[in-house]
């Protein structure tokens, strides 16, 4: 399943990316169909740590690059578990699926699911994260679902339209408020404040979920380098 | 309730379409994507995935034209960044792209 940039890509929040970012579903059957689409891009493992189930199940990213004429260089970055997100399986049933050409299919992490993934301690993706909810907001404001209204008011991150859903859905916005205190703030000023608390705070939890897996891959890159 | 429901989505049809071009619709008292987006954004929000994927496949074959490296930017933001793989890498000026004489 598709994430990271090139899942913004399709999204609308980015133009460009580098790399793919896939999810992956840690089943032996899986890890084989992985291991073949490797060898098929003749692909190299760049990085700690080395293509190993466990690495997944504990968090870990691998890194590949493609070696074979058609996508030469390209980075391939793979995960399993994510950080805010739910595990895999329930991932899977709430993809969003796109037919990019006759024969390409996508799989894609849902849009909710691709903004919590996004919250980082990394400053380029919280830009990111306010592009995905703008592109969402401006093309089914006209008609929103329930659904849809509950997602913006608990993700937006462009006052404006934060103030502007607030007018116009406050009852919603009240029960909400209770979850995001944003929604209880008037002014684009005080809204604009309580952002940026809301992303220290999840930065602060990313750099915290990872500093565990941090010091592991630390070790094991030190392991690799006595070799 | 379903009355009141009722008042308030005939109010909110009969105010002005200001703009109904794909994508993005929205009427008067509603924020205006132009004050608030740059032009090239507002334009790349309108696209559908696929017109994305296309105008993203372009970008890639302009940036490898023109030598832009695929390996990553050093981001030490990142729980992954190695800054040991970073000093190797940048050693002999790094596979990134630069601008060389300007026109």
């Amino acid at each position: 399943m598709l994430m990271g940039g090139q899942a913004c890509v399709l999204y609308g929040a980015a133009e460009f990316s580098r790399d793919f970012d896939l999810a992956l579903y840690c089943t032996e059957k899986n890890i084989n169909s992985f291991r073949l689409l490797l060898k098929t891009l003749n692909a190299e493992l760049i990085a700690v740590p080395d293509f190993d189930i466990k690495h997944l199940l504990n968090g870990h990213a691998l890194h590949f690059r493609a070696n074979n004429r058609e996508l030469s260089g390209i980075r391939i970055d793979v995960m399993s578990i994510m950080r805010g997100v739910d595990s895999f399986n329930v991932l899977w049933k709430k993809r969003t699926t796109l037919y990019l050409e006759s024969q390409l299919k996508v799989e894609v992490m849902a849009l909710p699911d691709l903004v919590k993934a996004k919250k980082t301690q990394r400053d380029k993706d919280w830009p990111m994260i306010r592009r995905l909810l703008e592109v969402d907001y401006f093309k089914h404001r006209g008609n929103p679902t329930q659904k849809q209204l509950k997602f913006w008011l608990l993700e937006l991150r462009t006052s404006s339209l934060l103030i502007e859903i607030k007018n116009n859905n406050p009852a919603l916005a009240n029960k909400l408020s209770a979850q995001r205190q944003v929604l209880l703030l008037n002014t684009e000023q005080e809204i604009e404040i309580a952002l940026r608390e809301e992303e220290l705070k999840e930065r602060e939890l990313d750099t915290i979920y990872w500093y565990k897996l941090k010091k592991e891959l630390e070790m094991m890159r030190f392991k690799k380098r006595k070799k | 309730m379903k009355n009141r429901r009722k008042k308030v989505a005939n109010a909110r049809s009969r105010r002005p379409l200001l703009h109904t071009k794909a994508g993005v619709r929205y009427h008067a008292g509603m924020v205006d994507p132009q004050d608030i987006l740059e032009p090239e954004w507002l334009e790349w929000y309108q696209l559908e995935p696929i017109e994305r994927f296309r105008c993203s496949a372009q970008l890639w074959e302009v940036y490898l034209a023109y030598g832009g490296s695929l390996a990553p930017e050093p981001d030490t933001q990142s729980p992954f960044f190695d800054p040991e793989e970073w000093n190797s890498l940048f050693a002999n000026g790094g596979p990134s792209m630069r601008i060389i004489r300007r026109c």
